[in-house]
């Protein structure tokens, strides 16, 4: 199987090769068969790549521990379901997984470039090719999967129980794909500008794929989230790690280009803009991957220290070079069509969102980058964590919530001062009404109350916005739902933002409510004992223990009651792995509900807060460590998910008509006569 | 100042910053949350049903504000390891002693070094963790200003501009009345300026 | 057998990269051709999309009178503008009907045509300002 393997990444290599630099030549040398060779020779590197995914994970389920990574991510006791998914568990695992899903991805995107990019179509996949063929040259020559175990004395270890967790397969492959997929968007342009075609022909195929992208970082970043949340034992969900941290740095900057190439496509402005923003996303992906792999900082994901790192720096200061380069080169036929009408207008607002986000971008990368700073200019190890983080991209987030509920309801060019008060009075009003009821009713933490204001006044601009364009389609004779949805499809990237926007004010509730009104208590129990925190008494019933293969199980029986009624018995378990001298806890979550609907399994229910408990120690005296955390709100932030979803798909979705619109036979004489001519690629 | 400035001067800052890296040596530290699995002596942290909350609450938020030193990154409030215990412990019992946030920060600081401490200090050197970021933002304000200004008075594309090259208000050449005979047709749309033509199902007859 | 797949899948890349060489597939500059046909059309595809956008936010009392006069002559002039470029290419067909092959002359002719096209246009229209260099 190493052999296969082997076998597979060096044929992609070469056909990744063939594909790159035949495609230049093809199009240099005139030569169309050339440039269609090269087009399929990538597909074919795709497929060499699957091969070679396939072997590994071969090599893991057959327990091939000939091959030293095998060997140092699995055994033959850990669970099989987590063999499958060892692949992706270390450093040369995952940049195979890598180099693979982004060769996918790449096929895809070359397959359905859009005919009007014909002709910078050859230098996206040279583009496309030239970082597969980097990644698979560290594979081969610095990383290898597939090399030999060095000795082969049987000994295999599983992996990382940290790991060992439903999250594991879903969140490594997304979280990937969509940080190496940042590549795609940039690919399109890149290769336009090369071609030269600067009339915004790359706009929509870097639109769609930077918004898929997006949501797939969106996904990953959200579920690796909730898998902290689970196993991580205190109930946190982002810490401002330092992984976290440049994997949410190109997500912000795409977030910034959907909002402003919309600008470009609706008034023709902000070209350089949204080429320098996709670039910037590029080189920050790279940047997470010289981080995440060797980089000099310590986190908790880290695959750990190695030589690589310094190879994806260079690889890093070489993209910036390069789009640096293709930038400043077609600089002058990037000017916008249009001026700024006015500060008052929505493109106004979009650059002000564009700001916004790249400020948070910044402080992130500062914090990350501070104590290195730090320990070169002072000689002084200091630690930038999330009190830091909190204090500082707060206001900004903030504020960026803030324009949320105002920016949509700007006019594009221009409006007057005037309606502009008329009509930001509405949202105003409402954030300020919730304000004062949230003191009333006994809220009274001060950055939370502006937090919930900022909120409802997103709310009240999308519910505006709808209420206005539905009572449109009324007038037209619809009913309430028909004209709702007849107004969405009609602009189906607007509405499907939205939507988002909702998922949004969703996470930005269940944000507020875990930061700000989280309760929690440590508590010691002997069996039969309680503790009462806040309106719940959690009863110690008994431990259990379990012996296995490869861990010694405990888990703490414990009953719930909240006015004198069980709402809940649950079962939180501590696991301890000797060969990894480390022990991994799983908390019971309880979703408490607002309301409870008759019909669903209480975790669908719209939550009011989580009651979580994990058990900390367990005594020799039979005592248990428990510690019990009252979460508020914290089902908000998942079900942020699926609304995320629908609202990118939405905005997604193809209008059938205009897709199908197709030129009609025209009939009129042009004014200089010419021969028909039927033309085709 | 134009986009391109500031593209340009980002990136060459980010270049520099980004050069300054390979000085560091790579070592990252790979501690996990470890544990020993003897529970020798009482647990560290436990409140009792008559514990003060108030107490409790100030004891958890400096917990938060506190780094476990053997940890990747973790803050007491986040380690379950026996050091964090034991600073926990310690850290309460300064409390009821009547210490306040501050003094026992620097105890531990002393001990362990700046870094036990989540975030920069506000002094020294460190304070620079905590300018940098408001003076960058503001200065930032000040240039969008200057580019919303500037893109007011406006860089126009004179080749690209308006759509497809027209200047609205400008029709050049008298046969674009033909060609905008056939898009009105395309579109359904009658000449008077209140059309209330809201509804894109008329759509339907353009090809 | 890991090596025989290995072998197999080299032996399929080898012939599937070979096949256009042997069949022989169209040619690579009328890529400009219909690139600058598909962009064109899109372009007004997408013109007509915001002029429905146009009338649904008017009727929803978005945009003022003034405004939903002056962007539909925008776009109903750039629409206009489009088509006339469409048919300065000698545009006559639907793309998709076109068949696969083209000789080298036919090209030749196309290009010169374009060129032809490109400097009648009239002045201050936008045009594909592409390098001559692919």
């Amino acid at each position: 199987m190493a052999d296969l393997g082997t076998m597979s990444l060096l044929l992609a290599l070469a056909l990744a090769v063939y594909a790159g630099v035949g495609s230049v030549a093809g199009v240099k040398l005139v030569s169309g068969d050339l440039v269609m060779s090269a087009r399929r020779s990538a597909y074919m590197a795709g497929l060499a790549l699957a091969v070679a995914v396939g072997a590994l994970v071969y090599a893991f389920v057959t327990h091939d521990f000939s091959i030293e990574y095998v060997r140092g991510h699995s055994d033959l006791v850990q669970s099989q379901s987590f063999t499958w998914v060892a692949m992706y568990a270390g450093n040369e695992g995952s940049l195979l997984y890598i180099t693979a899903i982004f060769t996918v991805m790449s096929m895809v995107a070359i397959y359905v470039t859009p005919r009007r990019l014909e002709p910078s179509r050859p230098y996206i996949i040279a583009i496309l090719m030239g970082i597969s063929i980097f990644f698979l040259t560290v594979l081969i020559t610095l990383a290898d999967p597939f090399a030999p175990a060095l000795f082969d004395d049987g000994r295999a270890i599983g992996i990382n129980p940290l790991l060992r967790h439903p999250g594991m397969f879903i969140h490594p492959p997304l979280q990937m794909a969509g940080l190496v997929g940042v590549a795609i968007p940039f690919a399109f342009v890149g290769g336009a500008m090369i071609a030269g075609q600067t009339r915004d022909q790359w706009l929509d195929a870097a639109r769609v794929s930077a918004i898929a992208i997006w949501a797939t970082l969106s996904a990953g970043l959200l579920i690796g989230a909730w898998w902290a949340y689970t196993i991580l034992g205190w109930g946190g969900y982002w810490s401002w790690d330092p992984i976290e941290n440049v994997a949410i740095m190109p997500w912000l900057v795409l977030t910034a280009f959907i909002h402003s190439v919309m600008v470009q496509k609706r008034r023709g402005m902000f070209r350089m803009w949204n080429i320098a923003l996709l670039s910037m996303a590029f080189v920050l992906a790279q940047f997470g991957l010289f981080i995440n792999r060797g980089g000099p900082v310590v986190s908790v994901h880290s695959f750990g220290a190695s030589t690589i790192g310094s190879v994806f720096l260079g690889f890093m200061l070489f993209s910036l070079l390069f789009a640096l380069v293709i930038f400043l080169w077609r600089y002058p036929m990037l000017k916008s069509d249009r001026p700024l009408e006015s500060f008052l207008s929505r493109e106004a607002s979009f650059l002000v969102n564009n700001f916004l986000f790249l400020g948070v971008t910044f402080v992130t990368l500062w914090g990350v980058l501070f104590p290195l700073f730090s320990e070169f200019a002072n000689n002084e190890t200091v630690t930038v964590s999330a009190p830091w983080y909190n204090q500082i991209n707060g206001p900004i987030l903030l504020a960026i919530v803030i324009l949320m509920g105002i920016g949509p309801l700007f006019p594009w060019r221009r409006t007057t001062a005037t309606s502009a008060q008329r009509w930001l009075s509405i949202p105003i009003g409402i954030s300020l009404s919730t304000m004062v009821l949230l003191w009333i009713s006994g809220v009274h933490e001060l950055w939370a109350i502006v937090g919930f204001g900022a909120l409802a006044m997103v709310m009240s601009a999308v519910l505006e916005e709808w209420y206005r364009g539905t009572m449109a389609q009324r007038r037209a004779g619809l009913n309430f739902a028909t004209g709702w949805w007849r107004m969405v499809s009609g602009n189906r990237p607007r509405h499907g933002g939205y939507i988002v926007h909702i998922a949004i004010i969703a996470l930005g509730i269940g944000i507020i409510g875990t930061n700000f009104f989280q309760q929690r208590a440590d508590v010691a129990l002997a069996p039969g004992e309680s503790f009462t925190l806040d309106e719940y008494r959690v009863e110690y019933v008994s431990t259990e223990n379990e012996l296995r293969e490869d861990r010694i199980s405990e888990w703490a029986n414990v009953n719930v009651y909240k006015d004198d009624k069980q709402i809940a018995s649950l079962a939180p378990w501590r696991a301890f792995y000797p060969v990894f001298n480390m022990a991994s806890v799983r908390a019971s979550v309880h979703n408490v509900p607002l309301v409870d609907i008759p019909g669903l399994p209480s975790y669908l229910d719209p939550g009011l807060e989580d009651l979580y408990i994990v058990p900390s120690e367990f005594l020799e005296d039979g005592r248990v460590v428990l510690r019990i955390s009252i979460n508020p709100a914290a089902w908000w932030l998942w079900v942020s998910g699926p609304i995320f979803i629908i609202g990118t798909m939405i905005a997604l979705w193809p209008a059938p008509l205009q897709e199908r619109r197709t030129v009609p036979t025209r009939t009129r004489i042009p004014s200089t006569p010419r021969p028909a001519r039927s033309v085709g690629v | 100042m134009s986009y391109a400035v500031i593209i340009r001067t980002i990136s060459i800052a980010a270049l520099l910053l980004a050069a300054t890296l390979p000085l560091f040596d790579g070592a990252s530290a790979h501690a996990q949350t470890g544990d020993t699995t003897a529970n020798d002596g009482p647990p560290a942290i436990t409140i009792g049903p008559d514990q003060d909350r108030e107490f409790e609450k100030r004891a958890q938020s400096l917990e938060k504000q506190l780094i476990c030193p053997i940890c990747p990154g973790e803050t007491l409030d986040q380690s379950f390891v026996q050091i964090s215990q034991d600073m926990k412990r310690i850290l309460r019992e300064k409390l009821q002693e009547g210490q306040d946030e501050g003094q026992i920060k620097d105890f531990f600081v002393a001990r362990y070094g700046t870094s036990v401490l989540a975030a920069p200090p506000l002094s020294g050197f460190n304070l620079v963790t905590w300018i940098v970021p408001p003076v960058i933002i503001a200065l930032g304000v000040v240039g969008l200003f200057f580019v919303m200004r500037q893109m007011r008075r406006g860089s126009v594309n004179p080749v690209a501009a308006g759509i497809g090259g027209i200047i609205p208000g400008d029709p050049a050449g008298g046969d674009l009345d033909d060609y905008l005979a056939e898009v009105d047709r395309d579109l359904a749309i009658d000449d008077s300026p209140d059309s209330d033509q809201d509804d894109e199902t008329d759509r339907s007859s353009k090809a | 057998m890991p090596i025989a797949i290995g072998a197999i899948v080299a032996v399929i890349s080898l012939i599937v990269i070979a096949i256009p060489f042997i069949r022989g597939s169209g040619a690579v500059l009328s890529a400009r051709y219909t690139g600058e046909v598909e962009r064109l059309t899109r372009l007004r595809s997408d013109l007509y999309d915001q002029v429905g956008q146009l009338q649904a936010d008017h009727a929803a009392n978005t945009v003022t009178d003034e405004d939903y006069q002056h962007q539909l002559l925008e776009l109903r002039i750039g629409a206009a503008e489009t088509i006339r470029q469409l048919d300065q290419l000698g545009y006559e067909d639907e793309p998709q009907d076109a068949p696969a092959y083209l000789t080298l002359e036919s090209l030749e002719e196309e290009i010169a045509a374009l060129r032809q096209a490109g400097s009648r246009r009239d002045s201050g229209t936008g045009g594909e300002s592409e390098s001559d260099d692919a």
